[in-house]
């Protein structure tokens, strides 16, 4: 996005170019909700006592593998190469971390450390994004 | 031509047979019609990327159009109409508006025009004579267009409702402010041929749009050899398309206005079986020097592309035959202006392929426009330029009402003795990098007055900018021979009369 942004400049207002970067925002928010998503519905769906410290650490690694496998994707993509033996891979790296992390403490402690830190960034990320659809709602619904 | 009927052809033919139980009442709503004297219908029909050099009637080598060739014997033929931009956005725009790009300022792709044009464009014009508007457009860019001037169209149709596959969510989603949401929704997901922004969306719909586009063409591999005709966004078989439209006819409340916008044989070019190979017939156009704006493509290539565009311009002209012939034998034609055009060419040559160029030779801009008047017999032939920001007060003076005052075209000639003015200053630009609020900076302009044609290309890079091209159109209409070295008494004037007219058209954008 922040590419497009010198040219979008030149022939937008500034209230155009609000709405531009605030419809990116809010699509990467509806984007990130969704990566989470599966995450989150196994902590409902899990019993209590599944839903341990190792969760919170398995799962931010599952998601970050789950970015580079996406990244992978991408490249598979735009090279036509088939996708299949990325996404098995996918498979047994998850299963790997799980026992990684159910096996060593230390990898738990030190992904869940990576997680708080993570977590201050996504805090601002997730505000501009919320800012962003705001802006997008005013946009649709109150006047363009 | 193949007479095979398969299976979409028998579902075609009984999706017609619907339309038979509406031939009674509508054509006692047409005769009535003819008594009562009403306002004439108005319905344009505007085939994305048809440039005129390749209409058979306009000269080209290969029998392309036969049917609109059909037509034009009780039509009038507007032999030297220009657009007034190389794509989309701008020379729709005009067409709407009736003011040139540099007036409302849609030059960038995914642009609309300046607010002040909501209120002034094509639709807003036949709102007061009690006028049923649609509009539809299978290209984004001019449903952005359409979306922007929604408020003025009674029926304003989404590509989703239409096409076989639309992959664009924003039209439908985001329809208040579609613009903007289409071009983040580009910029976020869609990068043919780069890794998207988007994460795990574009890989999921990269995947999902393969899959769909797989299954659709398994199915229909047979009526399309070279693939189903769309593009990234969405895939639009035009004969579907016509039968849908064909199907609202009926429906509209007369007097209509009926503005369709079909995307074929904009590329890429996917001709149905019936006329795939139809052109193979060996012929090459002449050769024309590379240009400082070449591209590379080779001639080879680009010979066997332009046979390609041809079957499918062929594949055009025989839906639009059906569209001719159901107006005939519906009785439409009494009572309709039918209005044949294009936004734009397509070119072949100087090492330049396809329309995304900051050139503006004669193929990117000259394009058919074929009007028939309610119950028109005779043909009638008009030589002089004209451009398509005539078309706005011309419909709206036919149908009895004013022009708005923003409106820079002019009425054309309709009639024998009608006359243009043939050294009335026409207009067309290149200029989707400038600003829309500033002046324009970087752009190619070209002045078309009387036989002759001046482009001048502005803050390019070094070694070609402030550059000047001078054509004879009538002598050379291939533009091979550069008079701006020859004539410079000639260049001169026109380029000062080019460069007063983008000033006045910079002027209130100075200072920003």
């Amino acid at each position: 996005m922040f590419l497009d942004i010198p040219s979008w400049l030149v022939y937008m207002t500034s209230w155009e170019l609000l709405g531009a970067i605030a419809y990116t925002l809010s699509f990467a928010l509806f984007e990130t909700l969704a990566a989470f998503l599966p995450l989150l519905i196994l902590a409902v769906v899990l019993p209590q006592k599944w839903y341990g410290e190792w969760f919170l650490a398995a799962g931010s690694l599952l998601l970050l593998e789950a970015a580079l496998l996406a990244m992978g994707l991408h490249v598979l993509i735009l090279n036509d190469l088939p996708k299949r033996n990325a996404i098995l891979g996918f498979g047994i790296l998850a299963l790997l971390t799980v026992f990684l992390v159910l096996r060593y403490p230390k990898v738990n402690r030190g992904l869940r450390m990576l997680a708080d830190r993570l977590g201050v960034l996504t805090a601002i990320y997730i505000f501009f994004d919320g800012l962003g659809f705001v802006i997008v709602f005013a946009r649709n619904f109150i006047g363009a | 031509m193949a007479e095979k009927l398969n299976r979409r052809g028998v579902l075609k033919l009984l999706s017609l047979l619907s339309l038979a139980q509406l031939r009674v009442p509508f054509v006692h709503a047409a005769d009535s019609f003819v008594a009562e004297g009403d306002s004439p219908n108005v319905i344009i029909l505007l085939f994305d990327t048809l440039s005129a050099y390749h209409v058979s009637f306009h000269g080209y080598h290969r029998n392309t159009m036969p049917n609109l060739a059909r037509l034009t014997q009780r039509a009038t033929v507007y032999h030297q109409h220009y657009s007034t931009g190389n794509y989309t956005t701008p020379s729709t725009a005009s067409l709407l508006t009736g003011t040139y790009p540099w007036t409302h300022r849609a030059l960038s792709h995914q642009a609309t025009p300046l607010a002040r044009f909501v209120k002034r464009n094509l639709f807003r014009g036949f709102a007061q004579a009690g006028y049923t508007r649609m509009g539809f457009s299978h290209n984004f860019l001019a449903n952005i267009l359409l979306n922007f001037f929604e408020s003025d169209l009674d029926h304003y149709v989404l590509p989703s409702e239409v096409t076989l596959a639309d992959f664009n969510f924003s039209d439908n989603i985001f329809q208040r402010d579609l613009g903007l949401a289409s071009q983040a929704e580009r910029v976020y997901l869609d990068k043919p041929g780069k890794v998207s922004n988007s994460l795990f969306f574009a890989p999921l719909l990269s995947s999902y749009q393969s899959r769909v586009r797989f299954e659709l063409f398994k199915e229909m591999a047979r009526e399309y050899p070279f693939g189903i005709p769309g593009r990234n966004d969405m895939l639009y078989p035009l004969d579907d398309t016509v039968d849908w439209f064909l199907q609202q006819i009926p429906g509209l409340r007369e007097p209509f206005l009926a503005y369709m916008h079909f995307m074929p044989p904009h590329d890429p070019y996917r001709p149905s079986l019936d006329f795939a190979g139809i052109f193979k017939d060996g012929w090459e156009p002449a050769r024309k020097p590379e240009h400082h704006f070449s591209e590379g493509y080779s001639q080879k290539r680009m010979n066997r592309e332009r046979r390609m565009y041809d079957e499918f311009i062929a594949d055009v002209d025989a839906e639009f035959g059906r569209i001719h012939l159901f107006l005939e034998e519906r009785g439409y034609m009494e009572n309709t202006w039918l209005v044949f055009t294009s936004d734009h060419g397509e070119l072949f040559e100087r090492g330049i392929w396809k329309h995304t160029t900051p050139v503006l030779y004669e193929p990117l801009l000259r394009v058919p426009l074929v009007i028939v008047k309610p119950g028109q017999r005779e043909r009638i032939d008009v030589y002089e330029p004209t451009s398509s920001v005539d078309l706005l007060p011309t419909l709206l003076h036919v149908t009895g009402q004013e022009p708005m005052e923003s409106v820079e075209g002019r009425i054309l000639p309709l009639d024998s003795d009608d006359r243009a003015n043939p050294m009335r200053p026409l207009f067309a630009l290149e200029a989707k990098s400038s600003p829309k609020y500033q002046p324009l900076r970087k752009a190619t302009l070209a002045l078309i007055k009387g036989s002759h044609k001046l482009v001048h290309y502005i803050g390019y890079e070094k070694g070609f900018t402030d550059v000047t091209e001078l054509y004879d159109i009538v002598e050379d209409p291939q533009e091979l021979h550069d008079l701006a070295s020859a004539r410079t008494d000639l260049k001169d004037e026109l380029l000062e009369e080019l460069l007063t007219e983008k000033a006045r058209a910079d002027q209130p954008f100075m200072g920003t």
